[in-house]
């Protein structure tokens, strides 16, 4: 299953990357850099989606106490912090030659700023803490506070900057964009969520064979 | 349940005040954090008006987590916590019972700080001070809420004092903005009524985040 | 090794055994630490809890309690299990462990008080005086417990025990830290918890010095609770062989 991913994987990857350079046409304000929106809004998508499968698994364990819960809960916040990482570095860049700065304190950048912030106090939780029941339970807590807080943060980062206003951000994009940019921005954002998928089968896997082991080592004597 | 978190709560107060040790540093911890502030800005009063709000509120997230971590600091000295684990009283009367002991012990901070904070930063401030202790009241809730989850979450872990406000103040975001917009609709004479949307949310918060640590204190406190 | 014939009827036990343990097992993480344990606790009666170190007696103990939750299993308190209702069994419990779970700031007096109306203790005044006077604390009653020595410290769990006057005791390690005193004072409440109803589970190294008042002995080994049998049936040499056996 994975190995046919994988498979399916190098040529989109690179389908994808030709289309970006070379079939889609570049957006006529922005010219090229705009092009790094087909990294940055997938990365932001399957960031936000990886939280919410581990705000999932976390009340799963919490409520279930199987160990699978918690395997996939750390998986998915560890590639979804990646995710979001590169979602801030990509969205800076882009906001320096439109905005000329590369941070403008725009309000969704900010939000996943604030929830990569979180997830890294997730991150160092785990680490802090050995492998056991106890780690599974705390950093359960962790996942499902951080992940309820999301709303606020984001309405309070909105106004914050906004003086009031709704972001009309979103609406008004939906018209600017043209059709094969939207098209193009569908197919990176399905590129990007079939290289989440392998990467979190991966992952599981790995945090299975680490868990067996550490098992194994355990119970020697 | 009242009652037991009546019990927990005066028997925080009277260990809190018992010795004074506790208040006098954490009370000391904030004016020496007003103090630095006022050293490091410029003295010009005109900045200060900008900046008071964020001031005041920097410092109230740093003395607010200092009295945290001294909060089940108190439970695990003699393995106190244990006893009140074992004892019939439900997790959830625990955790009210050590958040109201939090809210109090930093509305007592709070409301000698305000005098300070007006005298070192904005001479207005005082006129305001009903005002800005409601305004604290509301956001220490929600600061305790989920403060006292997160420091009953440490108390176990190696290097608790880092993680506490590695896992706390990216948390508070919403809770921090909010304050410092009321508050500056509050020096500025304007009252709540100006950042109304700003106090929904905090109150939202408030709500919020009392639910979610109420139901996951339980499985905070297994061992 | 011990005749088996000697254990207990172990259905005939959980019939009227005022608490039950059963298949109770717990890993923390990667690690098996007890693995489907039956035990029943009598009125009346004390079990001695002998096993190893690491052999996870007082994570049972702790199961019991409540603070830990078991990875499989129930517990039954009077026929009820515990899970539905946690406060009921905590209510009937008194706890002895390494700490002694007192506020240094407070007086012993003040911390009698708090724990007592935790258990929600009607008279609570009278209990705590009677409980000072018995456990020979009564001039210490507005110290505060920061200036106890350890000795006195034991004393006033012992103190805390009369006035939560539980049905089921735990005890873990009680002994240490006790003088000769202390010890016989101790084992003199005991009997008399016992005789007036109660169930007590003890944890100790001090075979001696509790044989007197074991009815029960139970092993843990190997994870497991391999056998429990009556402590009339050998002498106490025969049992300190066995636990030297054991723990070798």
């Amino acid at each position: 299953m994975r190995r046919i991913l994988g498979i399916l994987l190098i040529p989109a990857i690179a389908g994808c990357g030709w289309m970006i350079f070379f079939w889609v046409p570049a957006e006529a304000s922005m010219g090229i850099v705009q092009k790094i929106m087909y990294i940055h809004v997938p990365s932001v998508m399957v960031a936000y989606f990886s939280f919410f499968i581990a705000f999932i698994s976390s009340v799963g364990y919490l409520w279930k106490r199987k160990e699978g819960f918690d395997i996939v809960a750390c998986s998915t916040v560890e590639i979804g912090v990646i995710f979001c990482g590169i979602a801030i570095v990509t969205g800076s860049i882009w906001a320096r030659p439109t905005w000329n700065t590369y941070w403008s304190w725009d309000p969704r950048l900010t939000t996943a700023l604030i929830l990569f912030l979180i997830f890294v106090g997730y991150i160092l939780l785990r680490r802090f803490t050995t492998y056991g029941e106890q780690q599974a339970r705390l950093s359960a807590v962790i996942a499902i506070v951080g992940c309820l807080d999301i709303p606020l943060i984001h309405m309070s980062v909105v106004w914050w900057r906004t003086l009031h206003q709704p972001s009309t951000i979103l609406s008004t994009q939906k018209n600017v964009i043209d059709r094969p940019l939207a098209i193009m921005l569908w197919i990176s954002v399905f590129t990007m969520a079939l290289l989440f998928a392998y990467l979190l089968s991966m992952r599981i896997e790995l945090e299975q064979k680490t868990r067996a082991y550490l098992k194994q080592i355990a119970n020697i004597y | 349940m009242v009652s037991d978190i009546w019990t927990i709560l005066a028997k925080d107060i009277k260990l809190d005040f018992r010795s004074m040790e506790n208040f006098f540093s954490m009370l000391f911890f904030s004016i020496i954090i007003l103090l630095i502030f006022a050293f490091a800005l410029p003295a010009d009063t005109h900045d200060h008006k900008t900046l008071a709000p964020g001031i005041f509120w920097v410092t109230f997230l740093l003395s607010g987590m200092l009295s945290l971590n001294k909060s089940f600091q108190m439970e695990k000295e003699n393995g106190s916590m244990e006893a009140l684990l074992v004892s019939p009283t439900s997790r959830g009367a625990i955790f009210l019972g050590k958040m109201a002991g939090n809210t109090v012990f930093i509305m007592i901070i709070q409301a000698m700080l305000i005098p300070l904070f007006s005298l070192l930063f904005i001479n207005t401030a005082i006129s305001h001070f009903g005002e800005l202790l409601l305004l604290s009241l509301i956001s220490t809730i929600g600061f305790t809420a989920i403060g006292t989850l997160l420091s009953g979450l440490t108390t176990d872990l190696r290097f608790k004092d880092i993680l506490l406000p590695i896992l706390l103040f990216p948390l508070l975001v919403p809770l921090l903005l909010a304050s410092v917009k009321i508050t500056q609709g509050i020096l500025w004479s304007q009252g709540f009524q100006s950042e109304l949307d700003w106090v929904k949310l905090l109150i939202g918060f408030d709500l919020m985040f009392l639910i979610i640590s109420y139901l996951t204190f339980d499985f905070v406190m297994e061992i | 090794m011990l005749a088996t014939s000697l254990e207990k009827n172990h259905q005939a036990d959980l019939a009227n055994s005022i608490l039950q343990i059963e298949a109770v097992s717990k890993s923390f993480g990667y690690r098996q630490i007890l693995n489907s344990v039956h035990l029943a606790l009598q009125e009346n009666e004390m079990t001695l809890l002998l096993g190893k170190n690491g052999s996870g007696k007082t994570t049972l103990m702790k199961i019991i309690a409540g603070l830990v939750r078991p990875s499989g299993g129930t517990i039954f308190f009077r026929g009820g299990d515990i899970t539905e209702h946690p406060e009921s069994l905590r209510s009937a419990i008194g706890v002895i462990s390494h700490q002694t779970g007192f506020y240094g700031e407070l007086t012993a007096g003040e911390n009698l008080v708090f724990f007592g109306r935790l258990g929600k203790k009607k008279n609570l005044n009278e209990k705590v005086r009677q409980a000072a006077e018995k456990t020979g604390l009564s001039q210490f009653v507005d110290l505060p417990v920061k200036t106890f020595s350890s000795g006195m410290g034991k004393r006033l769990n012992i103190a805390r025990l009369m006035v939560l006057e539980p049905a089921i005791l735990l005890l873990d390690e009680p002994y240490t830290g006790l003088d000769y005193d202390s010890t016989r004072f101790f084992n003199e409440y005991l009997e008399s918890f016992k005789a007036t109803g109660g169930s007590i589970l003890m944890i100790t190294h001090q075979i001696e010095t509790c044989f007197d008042l074991c009815d029960t002995i139970a092993i843990l080994e190997n994870k497991e609770l391999k056998r429990s049998f009556s402590s009339t049936a050998f002498s106490m040499e025969a049992l300190i062989r066995e636990y030297h056996n054991l723990t070798r």
